[in-house]
């Protein structure tokens, strides 16, 4: 054997010497790699298990949600029916009131000449007792329409003040249906990940059917932070907010009324 | 003097029916309703408004698009938007005024609320020396 042959032999040697002391050295790592591999195996399947039942149980929290916000919706509109219908006759009430006054008013006169000719005439009048009890009666009968009318527009206000009180609060139909819909977003943003990061372990589909998220009355444009309390804070921030740059003059913002000569707009 | 004649824009129909009828309670009448700002603006070419309530989150056009677009038509330039929205953080309401809306109300509002943000935006609005 040539010298340049025993080089390439003993080179050859010292290449497989390390690749031998490699595998010495890497064996244990990948012996606790299979043995991890074989480990996981289980806790995949129970996970692709768990998200299966998520990925099927979450749409149908989806479509509960979307009947919460139905309901609430038909329900307020049942209420804002009954409401406008109880407006208008309230209106119509304070309407036929006002006439009534403005009819009282023009009795007067007659309620007087009334009034004086049931005053007994004097000592030959031979109807005193009658008279003073017809008068009596008919005293009675004026106070009592005078107590009866006197609260009658503060009641019918205050009547109307309490059905706006509840119109008012059916805002609260609005603003849980936004923070429904937030939820909602949310369910699908999970479901979404879950499947994302399952993929690497299972046959997963590759796209999640957006359909399964998609109803009706919960595919609406919301605001994450929608709240039912607290809204007066905000609003005096808000107003605050707006004094502030109205003084700073950084943005204009009052605008001439339309109409106005030499204005654009209507 | 003839009445205004009120826009009020948002997807949800119980707070437009809700908005109707508090403008009706403070003497309102003549109303005309858009579910969003696309449908908004059709309307308001179509028919006109003196004054515009519009809620912020809508689909198609959301208040602030429908804000700006008003703005960028040169016959609607100077009308009186009002904002009402749950919408209350400060980059809210500064992304509001950076495109002119005229003052801003949050959810829920009380009926006196909307008549004192009407009455101050009108009242500005007279203030307001006319342009020459």
């Amino acid at each position: 054997m040539k010298q340049e042959e025993l080089m390439t032999l003993r080179n050859k040697v010292d290449e497989l010497q390390a690749v031998l002391l490699f595998g010495k050295r890497a064996l244990p790592f990948l012996e606790d790699t299979f043995a991890f591999v074989k480990n996981i195996i289980p806790v995949v399947e129970a996970m692709k298990a768990s998200v299966d039942a998520t990925s099927d149980k979450l749409p149908r929290a989806s479509k509960q949600l979307d009947t919460v916000t139905h309901a609430t919706e038909m329900a307020s509109t049942e209420i804002l029916n009954t409401l406008e219908t109880m407006f208008g006759k309230l209106e119509r009430m304070m309407a036929r009131y006002q006439e009534y006054q403005t009819r009282a008013a023009g009795l007067a006169p007659v309620l007087h000449v009334i009034d004086s000719a049931l005053d007994p005439a004097g000592p030959d009048d031979v109807r005193p007792e009658a008279l003073r009890r017809m008068k009596g009666v008919w005293k009675e009968h004026c106070m009592f329409l005078q107590t009866f009318w006197a609260g009658f527009p503060e009641s019918l206000q205050g009547l109307q003040a309490d059905c706006t009180s509840i119109m008012m609060s059916l805002q609260v139909q609005d603003i849980t249906a936004q923070q429904i819909a937030a939820v909602n977003k949310m369910m699908q943003s999970v479901d979404e990940g879950l499947n994302r990061l399952m993929r690497h372990f299972a046959d997963v589909p590759a796209d999640h059917d957006p359909q399964k998220y998609n109803h009706a009355h919960l595919a609406l444009q919301f605001d994450v932070d929608a709240d039912f309390f607290g809204s007066a804070d905000r609003q005096r921030a808000a107003d605050a907010l707006i004094e502030n740059v109205k003084r700073a003059g950084e943005v204009p913002l009052d605008t001439p009324r339309p109409g106005q000569e030499g204005q654009k707009g209507r | 003097m003839a009445q205004m004649k009120f826009l009020i824009v948002d997807d949800s129909l119980t707070m437009r029916r809700i908005v109707v009828n508090t403008l009706k309670t403070i003497g309102y009448d003549q109303v005309v309703e858009a579910a969003d700002g696309k449908d908004a603006l059709a309307k308001l070419l179509a028919e006109g408004a003196d004054f515009i309530i519009t809620d912020w989150n809508m689909p198609e056009m959301n208040g602030l698009d429908l804000a700006k677009s008003i703005r960028a038509t040169p016959q609607f330039e100077n009308l009186p938007i009002l904002m009402v929205t749950t919408r209350g953080n400060k980059d809210d309401v500064i992304e509001a005024m950076k495109v002119r809306v005229n003052n801003y109300i949050v959810k829920p509002f009380t009926p006196q609320g909307l008549k004192d943000k009407i009455d101050q935006v009108l009242k500005a609005a007279d203030a307001k020396p006319a342009d020459s």
